[in-house]
This record gives structure tokens, C-alpha cells and sequence, in this order.
């Protein structure tokens, strides 16, 4: 790009910049190496990013520095949201070529021209094993004119579906060219992988490329300490959270609503508190659509995790969690008969809490009669005992199939 | 066999009786056998696999985080279809249709989509191609679909799946009637919209329309939001007011454009004009002629009472 070299976040030129890239990697080794790349701390470190009113934390060995509440544009349109956001103190902004067709980057775009220094910028692409150098090179461009800026902070690879993608070589040279055009800073990757099948988390941590990971993670399908998060923070990466909300269950729910109102807290700063319980996740990702609710989340990094909340949270996974399949398929090899649960069971979900009855009779309809639970009401549970979340499956089975069985339930739409 | 010759014309009027209820129209129903073209429409396309049905509640698995405006706006029900080319299957073509819960959540969904620049075509209620997405609205029914490029040649073959779908939907197909509302001059093209909920970014606004204008070579913005009634309207009218002063400041109040309206000006609001009037809250942001944002208002304020909306 011919573009003059113009401010980034930490004022530095865009030359500065890509120089910083480079060298903070190996300051940022000698911070994690001594258990200080995760460190929380009112303000940032001078150079390594902008002013926040929030608690901020490294990014892995980037050395970039953070809020710990990003702000996630998969829906943005409307620029005064991430103004509000950037007020409130969020300094992560990430985004991808591909949201909304290139409109959530446009209108970062038009923040963006009036607040560079404020803010890291985070996009990506979707690629596959044939997505080739010369087009990621030309996608990247294509953001960074929408973005209205010659360079971002971060790049990803988007929503990486298969691990046979990060071995495409074509990824790591279309980076390494836009990076010595000074046009992207630091690589990751998201995925929106079950921590079941882990294998794009392990092999990106395997392949040593990837400065950054951005993935799911919640209470109700995640443990506290989760491995992989360790795993990558030894490997440098800084891990970046999203979909923390675990089902919003307790949004449909007048008993969890009460129960937030007993004991006055909010379900949802709750779960982000509990997100960034883990020293290893540098940022939770919110996708808020008000500005109350991007003052909600930032409040929530802003106080400490009380008890109340733990509570409420092990009050939702008890609520929910015999209910809560998480479809990781571990009770089909298990079943005598071959009955498809985890689809059964999913249908079983989509015909009780979201109204969908039609479309998931149609779904059962559609199953072979094999694997439909017709005889799960004679069996001995095989299902239950290979659950490992102790989900209660076989009389879900048996009530499923009373509910989605479209004899009994053709009347009800003729 | 006389009274055989007498009971003739009854006997033909009862065996066609059955046949002129067929011929009425049956309701619409959505369904991917219905909608969807088969090989012999589609050709050259043919269908891969079989199409998927998501719902609100896995709408995530489909298209993640993106999900959210979509159930914002009542989604209901979608048919995901993957059409390939015969001859070369590497070109493929997605095809999405949605229910949404109303035609006014079918529109609104459809206009956030629509860029300025977008091409209109003749689908449905309105339509448009712009760089390789084709979308129309029909009713409830919002279709979206994305060719393997941006071309004329991939423009064909979008439009020959959506002529299909917009023939086999058979609603009625007619524009939101507050889109006449909104004054026509200097308002830029494609630009109405209309949002189901966080008007201006404010939960406590709900739903509204919006577009955009373009004045002696500067943008700002129009909004109306109906609400349930006049108290409505003024309690909101109030809550915003109060959101301005906080962060920001009220610069003046303006007489004689509703019960009430104000000036404001802050760091996340731009420069605000609010007036309340009725029902409706009308208002401009980032106009910096306050004359303009007050003959705009009232031009709206007009259009609705005149239309009785």
C-alpha cells in the first residue's frame, strides 16, 4: 500500500510498527517466562497499547495489551455502539472480511478514522486447504480499505472448521508478505470447535505459527482449567474467548430470572466473570446490541467474581446440565440398538424450549427408522453410562420420541 | 330415464364441486419440497445433499455470532440449500431461505443486508444483486443467495434458482407502507431500514426506521420510532433525553415541532435532535442544521398522521 505511514494504537508510525511486531514477540517470551504475559493492570504498559479505563492483559507474546472485554462486530452496524464501547473501554476490536458481507468492517471503518490510536484491530478470513496466497493477499486489502487504516494489529485465520486448513502453506505466506508490508501484525486463528474434538486447537498450538487463539468457552461444557488454554499460553498464543453465554438458557427461564433477583446479580456478568477467572484467557469477546448491555459487560471486568455469582452459575448447571446434551456423540458407539441419540436428542431440544415442533418432527421424519428410538423405552440405559456429563438420556429418549413421532403429532399441524 | 335426464346436471355439478375447491389457492406453506427448484428448474444447477432446516435455536450452528440479528428479528425457520454445477461441481451456489416471524422482520432483516450501491432487481416485493449476493423479500419470506462470483454469468444463474422461489412463494409482495413516510429528496439510496430493536443503539427504544440523507454533500441521519402510544413516546422521549444530558449536553430546545424537542450533543450520540410527537419519536443525528432537522420532523410527522400509521 502507498498509503503514508499513519498512527497505530501506541502512536507509533507504521513503520514503528512493524518493527515493534517483531521485537515485542521476544520481550513478551521474557515476560511469559516469568508469569507475567497474563498479568491484569489498570493501565498499560507504555507502547504496547491504548489508554483503558478496564483491566487490561497481554495477548500471548504478541506484547499487544489489551481490555479484557472486546468488543466483537459480527453484527455491527451501527458505529455509536462501538463508540460507546471504545468509551467504555474496550480497546479490542475484532472483526472479520465476512461479516455482513464487509459492512461490520466498514463501520469500524468510520470509528476507526476518528479513533486509530484508541484501539487493536482483529480480522480474518474463512480459508481452506486450496484457499491460495494472491486472493488472501487481496482480502486483505480489501479490509483494510474498508477498515479505513494501512494495518492491523491482528489477523486470523476465520472460523477453522477442519486442522488440515493450517497445513496449507499458501496461509503463512500471504501472512508473511502482508507482514512485511507492514499491513497485518501478529497471526492466530479462530475455530468454533467442541472441546470433544479438540484437534484444530491442538494442531495450531503444534504448529508453532499462530501468536493467538480465538475460541469457544463457557461454565456449563468447559472446566475451569481448561488444557488447551495452558497448553497455548505456554506456546506464547494469547487466547480469546467468545460464546460464553453457554445457551442463554436462563434468558427463557422465570425461575433463573427470580433467582438473579434473590440474589441481585446479573446471569450475565456472572458468566463473563467466570471466563476471566481463567489467567489464561486474555479477552472476552461481547457481542453486545446496546449500549446498556456493553455497559453491563464492561462493569462485569470491572468487579470481582462473588460468591452470589459462583452460585447462580452452579444453580444454572444444575438446572440445566441433565437437560444440557452437548452433543458430543459419545453414547451413540454406545447404544445397542444404533438409535442416533445426539440427534434425537437435538431434535427432542428443538420441538420443547424453541418452539420449533414442525421443523423437528420433520427432522425425526427423516431419520431411518434404525436409528429413531423406538425401542429405548425396553432398554437398559447403555446411553447413560457412556454420557460423560451424566445427562439423563434415556428417559429424554423415550419422551423424545413420544414428541417427535409425526403419527401422533400430524394433527396437531394438518 | 326421464328422471335420470333431470338428475344429470346435479350429478355434474357435484362431481365437479370437489374440482373448483382444488382450484383455489392452497396457503402457503414453507417447505423445502416446495420451494426449492428441482434438477429440472434449476439446470445446469443441481442440488447437493439435502438441504438443512435450522431454527432459532441452531441458526448458530449455520452462521454463528451472525445469528443474532436474525432471531432479533424473529426468525423462525430457514431452508439451507447447497446448489453445484453439473458440468464443473466446484462452482457452488448457497442458497438460503428464511421465515421470518412477520413481512415488517422479513424487511427489515433484507434492508440492513442492502448496500447503497447495490443493482435492484425485479423479485419479489424488492430485491437486489450487489457483488455476488442476490436477495429478495416476499411477505415474511427473506431469500438470500450467493453464486460462485460476482459476474453477470453468476447473476444468471442466482437469478434462474430465485425466479423459482419467488414464483412458488405465493404471498403477497408489497413494501412496508412507513417507507413512504420518510422524505424522498436528498435521502441516499437503498438507505431505509428498519430495526427491530436498539434504536440508536438504546434497548429502551425498541424497534424503528431509519435512512440516511445526504445534504449539500454531507450524511446524517433520519429515524422514527413508532411507539404504543403517546405516553410511550414520551417516556422514551425523556429516557433519551436524559441519556443526552449525562453524556453529553442538551444545546437548546426547540419549540413548535411536537409536545417537545431538543438539541443534544455528546461523545456517543453525535449531534441529536429528538422531537415527540404523538406516538412517534422523530429525530435526526449528526445534522448540523437544526432548521433542516426540524423541517424533516415535521415533513414526517405530516406524512404519518396523513396516512393514518
Amino acid at each position: 500500500m502507498s498509503t503514508p505511514d499513519h498512527d497505530s494504537p501506541s502512536g507509533l508510525t507504521r513503520r514503528q510498527f512493524v518493527r515493534a511486531a517483531g521485537a515485542s514477540g521476544a520481550v513478551a517470551l521474557a515476560q511469559s517466562a516469568h508469569g507475567a504475559s497474563q498479568d491484569e493492570a489498570k493501565k498499560p504498559a507504555p507502547g504496547k497499547g491504548p489508554e483503558t479505563k478496564l483491566p487490561t492483559r497481554v495477548v500471548g507474546k504478541t506484547g499487544l495489551r489489551v481490555s479484557v472485554i472486546s468488543y466483537g462486530s459480527y453484527n455491527l452496524s451501527n458505529p455509536r455502539l462501538l463508540d460507546a464501547a471504545i468509551s467504555e473501554g474496550m480497546t479490542l476490536v475484532v472483526t472479520s472480511n465476512d461479516y455482513q458481507n464487509g459492512t461490520a468492517e466498514r463501520t469500524i471503518g468510520e470509528v476507526i478514522a476518528r479513533q486509530r490510536k484508541k484501539v487493536v484491530l482483529g480480522t480474518g478470513k474463512e480459508c481452506t486447504t486450496q484457499t491460495k496466497t494472491s486472493d488472501l493477499l487481496t482480502e486483505i486489502d480489501r479490509s483494510l480499505k474498508r477498515l479505513q487504516t494501512d494495518h492491523v494489529e491482528m489477523w486470523r485465520v476465520h472460523y477453522v472448521k477442519d486442522a488440515k486448513v493450517l497445513q496449507n502453506e499458501a496461509i503463512y505466506e500471504a501472512f508473511d508478505k502482508a507482514k512485511k508490508a507492514g499491513k497485518v501484525g501478529h497471526l492466530g486463528l479462530s475455530t468454533h470447535e467442541s472441546p470433544a474434538k479438540g484437534d484444530v486447537v491442538e494442531a495450531a498450538i503444534k504448529s508453532k505459527r499462530f501468536e493467538f487463539l480465538m475460541t469457544r468457552y463457557n461454565f456449563m461444557e468447559f472446566p475451569k482449567d481448561y488444557e488447551p488454554f495452558t497448553k497455548a499460553a505456554k506456546a506464547g498464543m494469547g487466547v480469546i474467548v467468545f460464546k460464553i453465554r453457554a445457551g442463554a438458557r436462563d434468558k427463557a427461564s422465570n425461575e433463573m430470572a427470580r433467582l438473579q433477583e434473590k440474589m441481585k446479580i446479573s446471569g450475565e456478568q456472572a458468566k463473563i466473570k467466570w471466563a476471566l477467572q481463567n489467567r489464561h484467557v486474555t479477552s472476552v469477546v461481547s457481542g453486545e446490541r446496546s449500549i446498556e448491555g456493553i455497559r453491563e459487560a464492561c462493569q462485569a471486568a470491572r468487579a470481582p467474581f462473588s460468591r452470589a455469582e459462583r452460585e447462580y452459575l452452579d444453580a444454572y448447571v444444575k438446572r440445566f446440565q441433565h437437560e444440557y446434551c452437548r452433543f458430543c456423540g459419545q453414547c451413540v458407539s454406545a447404544c445397542p440398538y444404533g438409535v442416533q441419540v445426539d440427534d434425537v436428542m437435538r431434535f427432542a431440544m428443538y420441538f420443547k424450549y424453541y418452539g420449533a415442533e414442525k421443523a423437528a418432527m420433520q427432522e425425526y421424519e427423516a431419520l431411518p427408522a434404525r436409528k429413531q428410538a423406538w425401542l429405548c423405552a425396553q432398554c437398559r440405559g447403555d446411553c447413560m453410562a457412556a454420557c460423560p456429563n451424566g445427562v439423563r438420556v434415556q428417559p429424554q429418549l423415550v419422551e423424545a420420541h413420544q414428541l417427535l413421532r409425526l403419527e401422533t403429532g400430524t394433527d396437531r399441524y394438518a | 330415464m326421464h328422471s335420470g335426464r333431470k338428475l344429470f346436471p346435479l350429478i355434474y355439478v357435484a362431481l365437479l364441486a370437489p374440482l373448483v375447491g382444488c382450484a383455489k389457492e392452497r396457503p402457503f406453506r414453507f417447505d423445502r419440497e416446495v420451494l426449492l427448484p428441482k434438477p429440472v428448474h434449476s439446470h445446469p444447477w443441481v442440488e447437493v445433499g439435502e438441504s438443512k432446516i435450522y431454527d432459532a435455536s441452531t441458526l448458530e450452528d449455520y452462521i454463528n455470532g451472525a445469528a443474532r440479528p436474525y432471531l432479533e428479528y424473529g426468525m423462525t425457520q430457514l431452508i439451507h440449500a447447497v446448489y453445484v454445477r453439473r458440468t464443473s461441481p466446484e462452482d457452488e451456489m448457497i442458497v438460503d431461505v428464511y421465515e421470518m416471524a412477520s413481512p415488517l422482520a422479513a424487511y427489515g432483516i433484507y434492508s440492513i443486508q442492502r448496500p447503497e450501491k447495490a443493482d435492484d432487481v425485479r423479485l419479489g416485493a424488492t430485491g437486489f444483486w450487489s457483488d455476488g449476493l442476490l436477495c429478495f423479500v416476499k411477505d415474511r419470506i427473506y431469500v438470500s443467495i450467493q453464486p460462485p462470483g460476482g459476474g453477470p454469468r453468476e447473476m444468471l444463474s442466482a437469478m434462474l434458482i430465485a425466479e423459482y422461489i419467488d414464483k412458488q412463494t405465493k404471498l403477497p409482495g408489497s413494501l412496508p407502507e412507513m417507507i413512504a413516510a420518510l422524505p424522498e429528496e436528498d435521502r441516499v439510496r437503498h438507505s431505509e431500514v428498519y430495526q427491530a430493536a436498539n434504536m440508536l443503539g438504546h434497548r429502551f427504544l425498541g424497534a424503528g426506521w431509519q435512512a440516511t440523507y445526504r445534504y449539500r454533500g454531507v450524511t446524517h441521519d433520519l429515524f422514527v420510532i413508532p411507539c404504543m402510544d403517546a405516553a410511550q413516546a414520551l417516556d422514551r422521549y425523556e429516557k433519551l433525553a436524559d441519556y443526552v444530558s449525562k453524556n453529553g449536553k442538551i444545546v437548546r430546545r426547540v419549540k413548535g415541532v411536537g409536545r417537545s424537542a431538543i438539541v443534544g450533543t455528546g461523545k456517543t450520540t453525535g449531534r441529536l435532535f429528538i422531537a415527540c410527537s404523538g406516538r412517534y419519536l422523530v429525530g435526526t443525528v449528526d445534522c448540523f442544521n437544526d432548521e433542516r432537522s426540524v423541517r424533516l420532523a415535521r415533513e414526517v410527522i405530516e406524512n404519518v398522521t396523513r396516512m393514518g400509521l
